[in-house]
C-alpha cells in the first residue's frame, strides 16, 4: 500500500461534460474518474473504461464518502418528498471566522436560513441537539436549508457577514 | 389551428425518428433534422408540410435562443484560465486559420463584403454539441487532449458569441456608414451594459427570477431569457447574443446548476425545430449552384483543422495520435453554422449563402464523428518532425532488490 495523498485531488471541470479527477491507484498508476452531467461514472484505468450509471454512481458515492447508508431509490425519495430542500454538507475552511463559536453564538438560523442538523468530526457524527455545541476547522457541517442557503452560510462561516 | 398542430406534431415526429434512424449508425442528430426539414419542404417531391418556412419562425427562433441561452448559462470562466495560455495559444491558432481561411474563401467566392464576414463564420466556428458527443461516445473522455479540445470549443463559443455582437450590426440594413457605426454604438452599449448586469447585478436579476419550485423558476427564467433576446432584436444586435447574455447573467447567480438541468429539455426541443425550418427553407435545386464552394470550403476546413491540430498538440506536447484526434473532433459543423446563416437571411444577404451552409454542414457533421472514431489510420500522414513523440514520463525509481 501506498501511503494515501495528505492533500485530497481537486476535481477539475470539463467544459459541457461534467468533471474529472484524477487519482492514482496502489502502484502509483493513473486512475482517471469523470462525472457527466447526466450522472454517469466513467473509470479510466489502464486504458479500460468502466461505466457507472447514475444511481449507481450516487450509491458508491455514499459508501466512499463513510458517512451514510444508502436505502435504495433514498434520493428519489428525498427529491419527490423535499422538493424545495436541500440536504447537504459544507466544510468549515481553514481560518474561517466561525472556528470556535457555538452553533447558538453564531444564530446561524437568523443570519443564513440553514439549519445545521449534525456535525461530522474525522469519523465521529455529533448529532445537533446542544446549541451550544461549537463548530471547528475541517468539520462538515450537514445541512438542511433552503437551495440558495449554501452558499450564504458558506460567506459567513469564512467572514462573519 | 388544429391543422398546424397536426403539421407540427408530424415535424418533431419525423425529426425524431429520422435522428433516431441514424443514431445506430452513429449519426449526430443534427445533420438529421435538417434533412427532415429538407425531405417534407416545399422544394422537394413528396408531402409537403409547410409551405412557407416563416410559419414556423417564432418556435425556430425559440430553438435558437435556448441553445445560446443554455450556452451563456454553462459558461464559466474558470474555464478559460484553467487552460492558460497554452489553450489560448491553440484556440488563437484555430481560429486564426479558420476563420482566416474562410475569410479569404468568402471573398474569393465573390458573394460580396458581407458575405465573406458570414463565410468566415460559418468555416470557424465548430459544433459543441457534435464534438461533446463524440468525445463521449468514442471514450475519449480521460484521453490526454480532451480537456484541450474542450477548451478549445469553449473559446470558439465565447469568440462567436462576440462575433456576432460585432456583426450584426455590420449586416444589418445600415443606409450609410455613418448610420452603421450609430448602430454599432448602440449595441455596444447594449451589450456592455448587459456584461455588467452580468458582473454586478447578479443578485438583484437572482432576486428577480428565484423560486423554490422548479415549476415557477421555469417560467421566470423563460420570461427573463426571452424579454433580453427580444430587446437585443430591437435594438440590432440579433436575439441571439441577447439570449447568451442572458444565460450569462444567470451564470452569475446561485440558480446556475438548476437553471441548466431545467433548461435543457426546452433547449433540445426547440433546437431541433430550429433545425428542421432551416431544413425546410433549402431547395436542393439550389445545391447545383453553390456545390463547388462547398466542396472547396470542406477540403479546406479539413486541412486548415488538421494544421491547427498539428499547432495545438506542439504548444501542448501530445503525440501525433491526440493531434490527429483534435483534428476531426473539432472539424464538425452544426449549429452555430445555421445560426450564422438564419442571422445572413433575416439580413437579405445572398440567397446562395442558405444552400452553401446546409451541404457544408451536412459533409461535416456526417464525416467528422467518422474520421474521429479513425483517427488512428491518419497518425502516419502527420510527419514525426511536425509532432514529435513525447519525452516518456520518468516512472519512479526501480526498487532495488534486497541483494
Amino acid at each position: 500500500m501506498t501511503p494515501d495523498h495528505p492533500v485530497p485531488p481537486e476535481p477539475q471541470r470539463l467544459p459541457g461534460v461534467g468533471q474529472r479527477l484524477d487519482l492514482a491507484d496502489d502502484d502509483g498508476r493513473a486512475l482517471t474518474v469523470i462525472r457527466r452531467k447526466d450522472g454517469t461514472l466513467e473509470l479510466h484505468h489502464e486504458g479500460h473504461p468502466t461505466y457507472i450509471p447514475p444511481t449507481q454512481a450516487r450509491a458508491l458515492g455514499a459508501l466512499a464518502s463513510g458517512h451514510f447508508r444508502m436505502a435504495p431509490g433514498l434520493f428519489e425519495r428525498v427529491e419527490g418528498v423535499l422538493g424545495g430542500i436541500d440536504f447537504d454538507w459544507v466544510t468549515v475552511p481553514d481560518g474561517a471566522w466561525a472556528a470556535g463559536l457555538s452553533i447558538q453564538d453564531l444564530a446561524l438560523r437568523q443570519r443564513t436560513g440553514v439549519t445545521v442538523v449534525a456535525i461530522l468530526r474525522g469519523s465521529i457524527p455529533i448529532l445537533v441537539t446542544d446549541p451550544t455545541q461549537r463548530v471547528e476547522v475541517g468539520d462538515e457541517l450537514v445541512i438542511v436549508s433552503p437551495p440558495e442557503g449554501r452558499p450564504a452560510l458558506e460567506r459567513y462561516l469564512a467572514r462573519g457577514s | 389551428m388544429g391543422r398546424e398542430l397536426i403539421v407540427l406534431g408530424i415535424a418533431f415526429l419525423l425529426s425524431g425518428l429520422l435522428a433516431r434512424l441514424g443514431a445506430r449508425f452513429g449519426l449526430p442528430t443534427i445533420p438529421l433534422f435538417v434533412a427532415a426539414g429538407i425531405l417534407v419542404g416545399p422544394n422537394t417531391p413528396g408531402p409537403v408540410l409547410f409551405e412557407n418556412p416563416h410559419d414556423l419562425e417564432l418556435l425556430a427562433a425559440f430553438g435558437l435562443i435556448f441553445l445560446l441561452f443554455y450556452l451563456g448559462v454553462e459558461f464559466s470562466v474558470d474555464d478559460l484560465t484553467s487552460g492558460g495560455t497554452k489553450l489560448l495559444w491553440s484556440a488563437g491558432l484555430y481560429l486564426a486559420l479558420n476563420m482566416g481561411g474562410g475569410l479569404l474563401l468568402g471573398f474569393a467566392f465573390g458573394w460580396g463584403t458581407k458575405e465573406a464576414f458570414i463565410v468566415a463564420g460559418i468555416t470557424g466556428i465548430s459544433s459543441s454539441a457534435i464534438v461533446t458527443k463524440v468525445l463521449v461516445e468514442l471514450h475519449r473522455l480521460a484521453n490526454p487532449e480532451t480537456r484541450l479540445i474542450l477548451g478549445i470549443i469553449v473559446l470558439e463559443d465565447l469568440f462567436l458569441a462576440l462575433y456576432l455582437a460585432a456583426l450584426a450590426p455590420v449586416i444589418g440594413e445600415a443606409e450609410s456608414a455613418s448610420e452603421g457605426a450609430l448602430l454599432f454604438l448602440r449595441a455596444l452599449v447594449f451589450l456592455l451594459l448587459l456584461a455588467a448586469v452580468a458582473n454586478w447585478g447578479a443578485p438583484i436579476v437572482e432576486k428577480i427570477i428565484t423560486a423554490k419550485s422548479d415549476e415557477l423558476l421555469v417560467v421566470l427564467f423563460v420570461g427573463f431569457a426571452l424579454l433580453v433576446a427580444g430587446v437585443a432584436y430591437e435594438l440590432g444586435v440579433s436575439d441571439a447574443i441577447g439570449a447568451f447574455m442572458a444565460g450569462l447573467v444567470i451564470a452569475g447567480t446561485t440558480l446556475a446548476s438548476r437553471v441548466e438541468r431545467l433548461v435543457r429539455p426546452l433547449r433540445d426541443a426547440f433546437a431541433a425545430l430550429f433545425f428542421f425550418a432551416f431544413g425546410l427553407s433549402i431547395d436542393p435545386g439550389d445545391i447545383a449552384s453553390v456545390l463547388g464552394p462547398a466542396v472547396i470550403a470542406i477540403i479546406a476546413t479539413l486541412a486548415l483543422a488538421t494544421a491547427a491540430a498539428v499547432g495545438a498538440a506542439r504548444i501542448n506536447g501530445l503525440d501525433r495520435q491526440a493531434a490527429a484526434n483534435i483534428a476531426f473532433s473539432v472539424a464538425a459543423r452544426g449549429e452555430f453554422a445555421l445560426i450564422l446563416v438564419t442571422l445572413a437571411a433575416g439580413a437579405g444577404l445572398d440567397a446562395r449563402l442558405a444552400p452553401f451552409a446546409a451541404i457544408y454542414v451536412l459533409v461535416l457533421a456526417v464525416i467528422s464523428p467518422i474520421l474521429a472514431l479513425r483517427s488512428a489510420a491518419f497518425v502516419r500522414f502527420i510527419p514525426k518532425r511536425l509532432v514529435p513523440d513525447p519525452e516518456p514520463v520518468p516512472g519512479p525509481e526501480p526498487v532495488p532488490e534486497p541483494a
